[in-house]
């Protein structure tokens, strides 16, 4: 894989990660401070010796008795009150979350499937519209309206850095909107458990400047580049006369099923198979020759494509940028 | 108990139950298997759930190891998915709730001085059934069938399309079983525990422990319908096609989510009463004093049984619940703080100044207290939508729940064992090596557990079988795995230790700690009920402050039936006596629930098969009748 993208609640770079990390915060200063003192409590209760006017058995004597009942009494007016605290900080930021408004937001559509992510930027202008997978682009500082759908079973959508996460419930479509404060890569993954592949059903998120994001958008909108060397054109030739068509799709060639994720651009992503493997040439081919080697029980089929076309195939693909 | 000690027996018991009786007496097998005396039950109970903990436990360091390296391929994917769902479907169903219904069973009738459960035939039929369940499961998981859907088995991912096979059958009839167990347990503990109390014992002079047990009996009986519930229609879904929970045809899947969890969130606390139960009996014998602030204890413990029945939602926040519906369920999920505070509170009340005795019970009740206070704290913060949408379904909750299970019920439960053991085995344990166990397993679970909230919020989510080493989560990975291997030396210890005392430990007398209540009583072991005394009492804690009284004229399987709030005795019944019906009632339930996975009929002849067992269960047999209106008779 290339460079590692930050992950981490701990370190936000958007908006509302900031605002549940201040949160988080607040609590835990609560938390150390009550576990610090009920915790001196319980250690003074135990180093105090007993009182010699008290036998074992009964009852402390009334004084201490009073004393305790009003010491009890107080803790738990205080836990209440500190509770009701919590609470309405808690409704706040859930407030102030919600009130990041989607007005000049943009929208993708994310899919999730076993064990992949299917990534559109939706397009006034149905050719415009951009199809990818595993790498989400998003602009600095620009509210980001994802809208979440699922037809197989529950995935959720999570990057820690940039905020909270979000269900794919079948049938239950949602959007969650984030907004990205801090340039960079994020990673994610799907926080709902959805079967075999869970654990390597990763995204990324790269944050750039409106400026780039605009030149990434308009490069992605480009037909896929055209074979550069005879062992490319052959490479494509393998792509369209094998299985591949069946699920995946190049745009700017006859191969346009919507079943696995896109290859149109699939040499600029950071990643192949959702982040199992770096995007090399040598990853390619062995992902095509044994998918289930680096990802066992994932629905890709295995090639059946002799050695040499493997090659050019892996060349081709990688070659698509 | 042997057939010369029959002279006792009335001369009118007729022959021909006396004949039955002999020929189960005669041999070992049926002698076992036809058994209904609490004390047996219960300790079955408990030493099966322990011996299913030490299996869930042995799935749990296999799936540390597989995760104290990135991209380790100790198991596969597809094991180590079994593994999760095997290890929280065993300790939730087959060891947790058990292991407390058991300490229940064999606790309960000495602690209020009955002789014996109230429905001694329905407590092993539950027994049967449980055992069945958990072999069933078990015997599935050695056949790669284990359910690989995890404990809360969310469909669609369990449904019929996704999860083909017969793996999240077995979990969804794994449900059958232990909630029909748990029910019978829960019915039988209320029942004896409102009618069978010795005289003199009202409601107020009850211990804190059988409180426990009858609020979390009657939790059970709340809850878990709704999960039998759930699990049918899933078993439906799969098997017949209904589409309860298939979006595609008008069914829901966050349908699942809300029957499961309204059952699931109960079941957590249903679990850990009892545990504070526990906490509450060690820390009055230990302190030598009576727990301070009985009643806001007990209310608080009734106070906790209800709200737990209003925050189910909590577990579903990243569903995208409405702000107005979720803030109320964040308002439920931090008022449940409340009354466990009040405990934590009165427990600290009552050893200040106490000089306590530091023996293993209590160190394991302190080892609880500073474990289960953080378990509480990160709950708090998991009642919070925001900070929930980020750590839900990472290490952070995973983190979280063992130190609520594990600090909140399982070092409970492990000082109850050494506190108890005394009693049931008449031998004292080690000191020292339980000092050794409690100080090992209390290192161990912080090492493991601690550093996994930290790797929940650098992104760690769960259920994953590996992770890559870019995530730089390895590190704490590794302390996690070590620490586990330290809490099962830990438990190993107190294994040793246990199986040591057993054989060989000093004789504990009847009351080695000066315990307040009943069972502190009667000998150790406790005698049968045949040979049991029935107690007044006096006092809340009659060991303590008057003499225990002891009723007269009760025969030998004769149970004295009191009324509910004061105890005042009302009459007397006789107790069934063994049994070989209940297990073979188990037999037939578990074929039919097993046959119900592969084929709809399995319910129709299975249907019959119980029926038949059950008229012979229930024939009515002329001794019996006789005996019957003769109890009948006198006042």
């Amino acid at each position: 894989m290339s460079d590692p993208g930050a992950i981490s609640a701990l370190e936000p770079a958007g908006t509302q990660a900031e605002q549940i990390r201040r949160l988080f915060d607040g609590y835990l200063g609560v938390s150390i401070l009550v576990f610090i003192l009920v915790m001196g409590a319980l250690v003074v209760g135990l180093r105090r010796e007993r009182r010699e006017d008290e036998p074992p058995h009964e009852e402390s004597p009334p004084d201490v008795m009073k004393r305790k009942a009003r010491v009890v009494g107080s803790a738990t007016a205080v836990t209440v009150v500190t509770l009701v605290v919590l609470l309405v900080m808690s409704v706040v930021t859930g407030r102030a979350l919600a009130s990041l408004t989607p007005r000049d937001a943009l929208a993708i559509e994310i899919t999730g499937h076993r064990w992949w992510w299917d990534v559109k930027y939706p397009d006034a202008i149905s050719s415009n519209a951009v199809r990818t997978a595993y790498e989400i682009h998003v602009p600095l500082g620009r509210p980001v309206e994802l809208r979440l759908v699922s037809h197989d079973v529950i995935h959720s959508f999570w990057v820690p850095s940039l905020g909270p996460k979000r269900d794919l419930i079948p049938g239950k479509p949602s959007t969650l909107v984030l907004r990205a404060d801090r340039p960079g890569t994020f990673d994610g993954l799907c926080a709902e458990y959805c079967g075999l592949q869970h654990a390597n059903m990763r995204l990324r998120v790269v944050v750039e400047p409106e400026r780039e994001f605009q030149a990434w958008l308009t490069q992605m909108r480009a037909p896929a580049r055209e074979p550069q060397t005879e062992r490319e054109e052959h490479g494509r030739s393998v792509f369209l006369a094998g299985r591949c068509v069946a699920c995946h799709a190049i745009v700017g060639t006859t191969a346009f099923a919507a079943v696995g994720p896109d290859l149109t651009h699939v040499g600029s992503r950071s990643a192949i198979a959702m982040g199992t493997l770096p995007n090399d040439v040598r990853s390619i081919r062995s992902w095509i020759e044994d998918p289930q080697h680096a990802k066992a029980g994932v629905i890709m089929p295995e090639g059946g494509i002799s050695d040499g076309d493997l090659d050019d195939l892996a060349l081709y693909l990688s070659s698509l940028r | 108990m042997t057939a010369e000690a029959s002279p006792t027996l009335p001369r009118a018991l007729p022959t021909a139950k006396a004949r039955r009786e002999r020929v189960i007496e005669r041999s070992r097998v049926l002698r076992f298997i036809s058994e209904t005396e609490h004390q047996a039950i219960g300790l079955r109970f408990v030493v099966t759930a322990l011996v299913f903990f030490a299996m869930a436990g042995a799935l749990a360091l296999l799936m540390r190891l597989q995760l104290a390296r990135p991209g380790l391929h100790v198991v596969g994917p597809d094991l180590y998915n079994q593994a999760f769902t095997m290890h929280g479907s065993t300790m939730m169903f087959l060891f947790a709730v058990p292991v407390m219904q058991g300490m229940g069973v064999y606790l309960v009738p000495l602690m209020i001085g009955a002789k014996s459960l109230a429905f001694p035939r329905l407590s092993a039929f539950a027994y049967w059934t449980y055992l069945f369940g958990g072999i069933f499961l078990w015997l599935s998981f050695f056949m790669n069938t284990g359910p690989d859907v995890g404990w809360f088995s969310y469909p669609p991912l369990a449904g019929p399309e996704y999860a083909a096979g017969k793996r999240a059958d077995v979990w969804a009839q794994l449900i059958t079983f232990t909630e029909l167990s748990a029910l019978a347990i829960a019915v039988n503990l209320i029942a004896t525990i409102f009618k069978q109390r010795s005289p003199g014992m009202s409601l107020d002079r009850m211990p804190v422990f059988v409180w426990a047990s009858l609020v979390t009996a009657f939790m059970v009986v709340f809850a878990m319908p709704a999960v039998m519930v759930a699990s049918t229609m899933l078993a439906l879904d799969r098997l017949v096609g209904t589409h309860f929970f298939n979006p595609a045809e008008g069914g829901d899947p966050l349908l699942w989510q809300h029957v499961f969890w309204f059952f699931g969130h109960p079941e957590v606390y249903i679990i850990f009463l009892p545990a504070l139960g526990f906490v509450s009996e060690i820390v009055t014998t230990f302190t030598r004093r009576p727990l301070f602030g009985y009643t806001p204890v007990v209310l608080a413990n009734v106070a906790t049984a209800i709200l737990a029945f209003g925050l189910w939602v909590h577990h579903m926040f990243a569903t995208g619940i409405p702000q107005l519906g979720a803030s109320f369920f964040t308002a439920a999920s931090i008022v449940i703080a409340v009354p466990t505070g009040v405990q934590f509170f009165c427990w600290i009340a009552t050893i200040w100044g106490s000089g306590p005795r530091y023996a293993a019970p209590f160190l394991y009740v302190l080892a609880f207290l500073a474990t289960f206070i953080i378990g509480g704290l990160t709950g708090v913060m998991q009642a919070s939508v925001p900070i929930d949408t980020q750590v839900h379904d990472t290490f952070f909750v995973v983190a979280h729940f063992h130190y609520t299970l594990i600090g909140g019920a399982v070092f409970p439960l492990l000082g109850a064992l050494h506190y108890w053991f005394p009693k049931v085995t008449g031998r004292l344990s080690d000191e020292r090596l339980g000092w050794i166990s409690c100080a090992l397993v209390f290192a161990g679970f912080h090492l493991t557990f601690f550093p996994q909230h930290i790797l929940g919020l650098h992104g760690m989510t769960r259920r994953i079988y590996t992770y890559a080493a870019t995530t730089g989560w390895g590190t704490l990975n590794l302390v996690s795995t070590i620490g586990a291997f330290l809490i099962g030396a830990g438990l190993l210890v107190v294994l040793i230790n246990l199986a040591r005392s057993y054989r060989s430990g000093m004789a504990a007398g009847n009351d080695p700690w000066q315990g307040p209540s009943l069972e502190w009583h009667y000998a150790s072991p406790p005698p049968r009920m045949e040979e049991r005394d029935v107690a007044i009492v006096a006092a809340r804690y009659p060991l303590w402050t008057a003499p225990v009284g002891k009723v007269v004229g009760l025969e030998p399987r004769e149970e004295l039936i009191t009324n509910v709030i004061d105890a005042e005795p009302s009459h007397k019944e006789k107790n069934p006596g063994p049994s070989l019906s209940p297990f073979f009632l188990a037999l037939a339930t578990s074929g039919t629930i097993i046959a119900c996975i592969f084929t709809p009929w399995g319910l129709v002849w299975g249907a019959v098969v119980i029926a038949l067992v059950l008229t012979l269960w229930y024939w009515p047999r002329r001794s019996e009748v006789d005996e019957h209106h003769l109890s009948e008779e006198q006042p």
